[in-house]
């Protein structure tokens, strides 16, 4: 059966109304019609019953006429007084008779239809008629005066006499037309209603054709359609009906088969549902794991208890392993990776945990990790003792080796070489198959990434007659620097190991949409096709031979390629056999990061600017705070170095704008004697190690190489008070980091901890006890010294919940600044050993 | 120089000593573990101190962090010999205070030279 199209079936129920108003129409025009036919018949019928009476009076005068003419001829042969009697009285009453008769005649005729021709015909027929007629009832009346007269003689007689017999005959042939007239009127008329009664038969039938075939048809045809919709929309319903039946059976049995835990939880962190597997890993079975919340069944996840937490905490959840501490009910714990995502559930949004019991998998990762170290290990060092025997005897170091001699130590020396170039290279390769490698992601000028590489190989090819030409580009890429200059050192020796003597390898770099492409381009010997696929395989070289004559693993470009796909980019060659190869490296492109500087000291500040420069800062140099304080509002940078001993009164400013900046992108703020740093962790370092001018800052410098980094991270939304306290620990040679809010503190802290928390109680976002808390759940921060410095008294049960490691309680208003210092100092001795001030400077600080 | 050479490896230390006794004319010392390198730290003030990361009694590290502690040996540049050439590794090091990291295996050939270069770098 063939389904109407749903708009097909649309489009017929949208003229459904259209069919019913054109039926009532129909149904409204028909029984018009047939009321008027009825109306019309039952008045032509009545007038045509009327024609009897007219014919019979028609006749009667007639007959009366013939009479008065018979008594005028009887009155002719001069009568006796008798008969003179009986004559008058026939002749009155036959007078009265026709009298009468003619009036009723002459109704009738006027009570036909008046405007047809007919009619007027009829008229006049009567008009005659009533000529003969009023001459012969003038006779008639004289007759009858003269008949009472018995003096009245024959001749006397014969005039009234004569007047009758001379009109009868007139008057008994206009009778007759008159008759004849108006039967035909009468005909006429019943002709007349004949034919409207046809007329109004067509046209009731026509519209009854009108009725089937435009109304009734469609409407039928709409219906049909629906019908045959509805009964195929039907069959559907049941089969998907069907299919979904079976899917659902088929995803319940699924899911209730797999090995991870699957659990839902609603919007507010309750467990709706949950499979099999989830029930046995939390040992909740039996629908006992229904209505728990994570903070249930993760040791790690109490904050999590609670709806509002809940959905707090859940959407930095999503979309990433997380890895928790599982808590069964026995009260066991086990590791578990959890998956979470968001679903939309037909009760509204849900979360689903993916969980799996991750025991055996740490166990395998463990294993690993001491397997490739012990094989690092264990092999280097045997080979350490090997490779530096041959090296001095082939150097000739410990004397002169017999000619066949050296030339077997050369040989060994060259395989020792390439045994351990070997195991490095499997080793990297392992670790960056498990993504055990970390790659330290950032901004790096391409420039350099590809002068170094050039540089480390420049002897190699000098050796070989080569040269390598460096493009100039200023692309920065999203990468990990080391990385890159390995695949690049690579793919170099690569080129110069097929390429001919005297040519040059070429090395240039350009944007290519969001990414970065370096090249390396040799005129060497070029790669086959059928090799182009395989060349990036493990072990394989485009000649087997290649290996033996010009050294190297086979595993370099399998390095090279997972090196790439771990950036996120990717590595292809162009090659013609005879004309040379083009390996070309694609990584993420990377915007520039900003850094300003508001300097008053000109060394420092070119110190500055190389520095930044190096690590791929584009930068912006202010002439004065009030162009620095317009950057840092109008275009925050990402790292800021902002002197505020160059103008003193502006110091203020430029700390309420390095606080703005602060606050909006959560970028550490640090003191240096007199410079604010604005920078990530690492960078501020670096940076503060550029600060040796006299004052505070190279004190901290000193500082810092003396006893490493032990700094202090200042919790305090009051900024001013935050730069008086930080100069004042800058003067003992403290450095200080500042954040103004616990948000930042906790992301501060996340980078590195610091030597010693100051911490305020009251902050915009949240107190105190809130990052106490947080503190205490992590193993490293809960041992951390703290020192509470806040505005107000703390009691005794406030001092419980707020201490982690050693801990102080100083309010601001009650101590002095001498005992704020005293304390720092100390809680700083107890968190490490203090280093004598003689020790050597240990290279934190290395550009 | 005075150079002082700790690790457990006889082999080693004898390779490292030749090298830098013949290419460099430096003046030796060996210690097999942590222990009797702090003792001949002390005793012979070398001018830089090569130490092997995984050793038995005591261990690089902690061997370092015994050296800084004591003001007699705090002061001298101590460049770790490992077998773990990781970059994080080798950030680990210099962040307890040593100068830098060399990996094994070493090329006795170069390790004059990539000693005083680690030397001026700091």
């Amino acid at each position: 059966m063939e389904m109407p199209k749903p708009d097909a079936v649309d489009a017929g129920v949208r003229r459904l109304p259209r069919l019913d108003r054109m039926h009532s129409i129909g149904i409204a025009v028909l029984a018009v019609l047939v009321v008027t036919s009825q109306i019309l018949l039952q008045a032509g019928l009545a007038r045509e019953v009327d024609d009897g009476p007219f014919i019979n009076l028609a006749g009667r005068q007639r007959m009366l006429s013939q009479r008065i003419a018979k008594v005028a001829v009887m009155s002719r042969q001069g009568p006796d007084s008798f008969t003179r009697s009986r004559l008058r009285g026939e002749l009155a009453i036959a007078l009265a008779d026709w009298t009468r008769a003619a009036q009723i005649l002459n109704e009738s005729a006027e009570g036909l239809a008046r405007n047809t021709s007919v009619a007027r015909t009829l008229a006049a027929d009567l008009k005659s008629l009533e000529f003969a007629q009023s001459a012969m009832v003038g006779g008639t009346e004289e007759l009858l005066k003269l008949l009472s007269d018995p003096d009245a003689d024959a001749t006397v007689l014969e005039g009234p006499v004569r007047q009758i017999l001379l009109n009868e005959p007139t008057f008994l042939a206009n009778m007759e037309i008159v008759v004849r007239d108006f039967e035909r009127a009468a005909s006429e008329h019943v002709q007349g209603v004949r034919t409207l009664s046809v007329v109004l038969c067509i046209a009731i039938l026509l519209m009854l054709i009108y009725q089937g075939t435009l109304v009734f048809r469609p409407a039928f045809r709409v219906i049909r359609d629906q019908f045959t919709a509805l009964k195929s929309e039907l069959a559907h319903r049941v089969e998907m009906e069907g299919a979904l039946r079976k899917s659902e059976e088929w995803s319940t049995s699924l899911i209730g088969q797999l090995q991870s835990g699957i659990a839902v939880f609603d919007k507010n962190g309750y467990i709706t549902a949950a499979n099999t597997a989830c029930e046995r890993m939390f040992g909740l079975e039996g629908g006992n794991i229904l209505g728990k919340t994570p903070a249930d069944l993760f040791t790690d996840a109490r904050s999590m208890g609670d709806p509002k937490s809940f959905k707090d905490v859940v959407p930095t959840m999503l979309s990433r392993v997380s890895e928790r501490t599982g808590h069964r009910a026995d009260g066991t714990v086990f590791p578990c990776d959890v998956w979470i995502y968001e679903a939309q559930l037909p009760g509204g949004t849900s979360y689903v945990a993916d969980m799996r019991d991750s025991t055996e998998r740490r166990e395998v990762e463990r294993l690993k990790k001491e397997f490739v170290s012990t094989v690092s290990h264990e092999l280097r060092t045997p080979l350490t003792s090997i490779r530096g025997s041959l090296s001095l005897l082939a150097a000739g170091v410990l004397g002169d080796l017999p000619g066949d001699a050296k030339e077997v130590v050369d040989i060994a020396e060259r395989n020792v070489v390439r045994l351990i170039t070997l195991i490095n290279d499997i080793l990297d390769l392992e670790k960056l198959d498990s993504g055990k490698l970390d790659m330290q992601f950032a901004p790096v000028g391409v420039q350099a990434l590809m002068e170094r590489a050039s540089e480390a190989l420049r002897g190699f090819a000098h050796q070989e007659g080569l040269s390598i030409a460096v493009a100039p580009t200023d692309a920065v890429a999203n990468a990990d620097d080391d990385r890159i200059v390995q695949v690049l050192v690579n793919l170099l020796s690569n080129a110069i190991k097929f390429s001919p003597g005297g040519s040059t390898v070429a090395v240039e770099a350009s944007i290519v949409e969001d990414e970065v492409e370096i090249r390396v381009i040799d005129k060497g010997r070029g790669i086959p096709k059928e090799s182009l696929e395989l060349i990036f395989e493990r072990f394989r070289q485009v000649d087997s031979s290649d290996a033996r004559r010009k050294g190297g693993t086979g595993l370099g470009l399998a390095i090279s390629k997972a090196i790439m796909t771990q950036h996120g980019g990717s590595i292809r060659v162009m090659s013609e056999v005879g004309l040379g190869s083009t390996f070309a490296i694609r990584m993420p492109r990377a915007v520039k990061p900003l850094g300003l500087l508001f300097e008053g000291d000109e060394a420092l500040r070119q110190r500055f600017e190389t520095s930044l420069e190096q690590k791929g800062y584009d930068i912006a140099v202010a002439a004065n705070p009030e162009e620095a304080v317009h950057h840092l509002r109008k275009t925050p940078p990402d790292v800021a170095v902002l002197d505020l001993a160059a103008d003193p009164g502006a110091a203020a400013s430029l700390l309420e704008a390095a606080h703005f900046v602060q606050s909006i992108h959560g970028t550490p703020l640090f003191f240096v004697g007199e410079h604010i740093l604005l920078a990530p962790d690492a960078s501020s370092r670096d940076l503060a190690g550029l600060i040796s001018g006299p004052g505070a800052g190279q004190r901290i410098v000193t500082a810092v190489r003396e006893h490493g980094l032990l700094d202090v991270l200042l919790v305090e939304d009051d900024v001013t008070f935050a730069q008086v306290t930080a100069l004042r620990l800058a003067q003992q040679g403290i450095f200080t980091r500042i954040a103004n809010s616990a948000g930042v503190a906790a992301t501060m802290m996340r980078d590195r901890l610091p030597a010693l928390l100051v911490l305020d109680i009251g902050l915009p976002d949240a107190d105190g006890f809130e990052l106490v808390t947080r503190l205490r759940r992590d193993d490293r921060a809960k041992r951390l010294p703290l020192l509470v410095y806040s505005g107000r008294d703390i009691d005794a049960d406030e001092r419980d919940r707020l201490t982690l490691g050693p801990t102080r309680f100083l309010t601001k208003s009650r101590v002095s600044e001498d005992e704020f210092t005293e304390a720092v100092e100390e809680l700083l001795g107890k968190a490490a050993t203090k280093i004598p001030a003689n020790a050597a400077p240990p290279n934190m600080f290395k550009a | 120089m005075r150079i002082l050479i700790v690790d457990d490896e006889p082999d080693i230390r004898r390779i490292a000593g030749l090298a830098l006794r013949k290419l460099g004319g430096h003046e030796l010392f060996e210690a097999e573990n942590g222990m009797e390198a702090l003792e001949l730290a002390a005793k012979h003030r070398p001018d830089v101190i090569l130490l092997d990361v995984m050793m038995p009694l005591m261990d690089g590290p902690t061997t370092l962090a015994a050296l800084k502690r004591n003001a007699a040996t705090s002061a001298i540049p101590v460049i770790f010999l490992t077998a773990k050439a990781i970059a994080s590794e080798v950030e680990r090091f210099t962040r307890l205070g040593a100068v830098t990291a060399l990996t094994k295996p070493f090329d006795p050939m170069t390790l004059d030279r990539d000693i005083k270069a680690a030397l001026a770098r700091a």
